[in-house]
């Protein structure tokens, strides 16, 4: 069981890290998505102030499922394999697709973190590669995962849910602008 | 340069679209409607961390609708 632990921390780490950056990435398409305008809910600071606590509670996981994954020697990792894309001896292509993602993601996260400050207003535009993020970490937990054919439900309703709130807001954003033309 | 005492923060509220990073860095004088724009307390700005904020604020503004004005002299008689 002792031998065991890092891999299930890992996981475990790792499903709760993804399920946390889903939900973040919902609450990020949800700030400035026109239903969430229209209704006010939750309201508009709260919808920041979630997006922010989602934000460090998933960087702290994921930094847990690194740090365990790389500490286990059975599971064939390894410092470079989580930090190098392509260099993990166990499922190297969907390990690298992790790597990427949170290199992509600190990109994105820092950006927002040190807006006005360092990076101005180059965030914003940054932070459109945001739902690649999601993307990358999806692929990776489907075809990194061991136990990913018992988790298939989890994958597609999470992966459904992003989908649907990105595909509403651009869908209802454009109804919108096309009624004010009319309207104008 | 001017004396961030003498200006004051104003929002253009047509260029404004609900990003609301103003009110995450300056929520002492910014604050979000229902709909999520920003509206503005336009009192002159006093001290150092307030000057820092607002730079911060307006700096971060992807569609640039927050700028700091000088502040109009009726204003000053209401915030000395």
């Amino acid at each position: 069981m002792s031998q065991m632990l890092p891999w299930i921390l890992g996981r475990g780490l790792g499903i709760a890290a993804y399920l946390s950056l889903t939900a973040l990435t919902i609450f990020g398409l949800w700030l400035r998505h026109p239903l969430a305008q229209r209704w006010g809910w939750p309201a508009p600071v709260t919808r920041i102030r979630v997006h922010a606590v989602l934000a460090a509670a998933t960087v702290v996981l994921i930094l847990g499922h690194v740090v365990a994954l790389v500490l286990d020697s059975f599971a064939g990792v390894g410092l470079r394999g989580a930090l190098v894309p392509g260099a993990s001896g166990f499922r190297p292509l969907a390990v690298a697709l992790g790597t990427v993602s949170v290199y992509v993601a600190l990109l994105v996260g820092a950006t927002a973190a040190l807006a006005g400050r360092l990076t101005g207003r180059m965030w914003r535009p940054i932070h459109r590669v945001a739902l690649a993020v999601f993307g990358l970490a999806w692929a990776h937990g489907v075809l990194a995962g061991s136990d990913t054919p018992r988790l298939r439900l989890m994958y597609v309703v999470t992966g459904g849910l992003v989908v649907l709130v990105a595909v509403t807001r651009r869908m209802v954003s454009m109804s919108d602008r096309a009624l004010q033309r009319h309207a104008a | 340069m001017r004396q961030h005492a003498d200006q004051m923060l104003a929002v253009d509220m047509v260029k404004c679209d609900g990003h609301g990073i103003c009110a995450w860095l300056f929520p002492d004088r910014v604050g979000l409607d229902d709909w999520g724009y920003a509206w503005v307390d336009s009192a002159p700005l006093q001290t150092p961390s307030q000057r820092r904020a607002v730079r911060a604020a307006v700096r971060a503004c992807p569609r640039r609708a927050l700028t700091l004005m000088p502040v109009p002299d009726a204003a000053r008689s209401v915030h000395p």
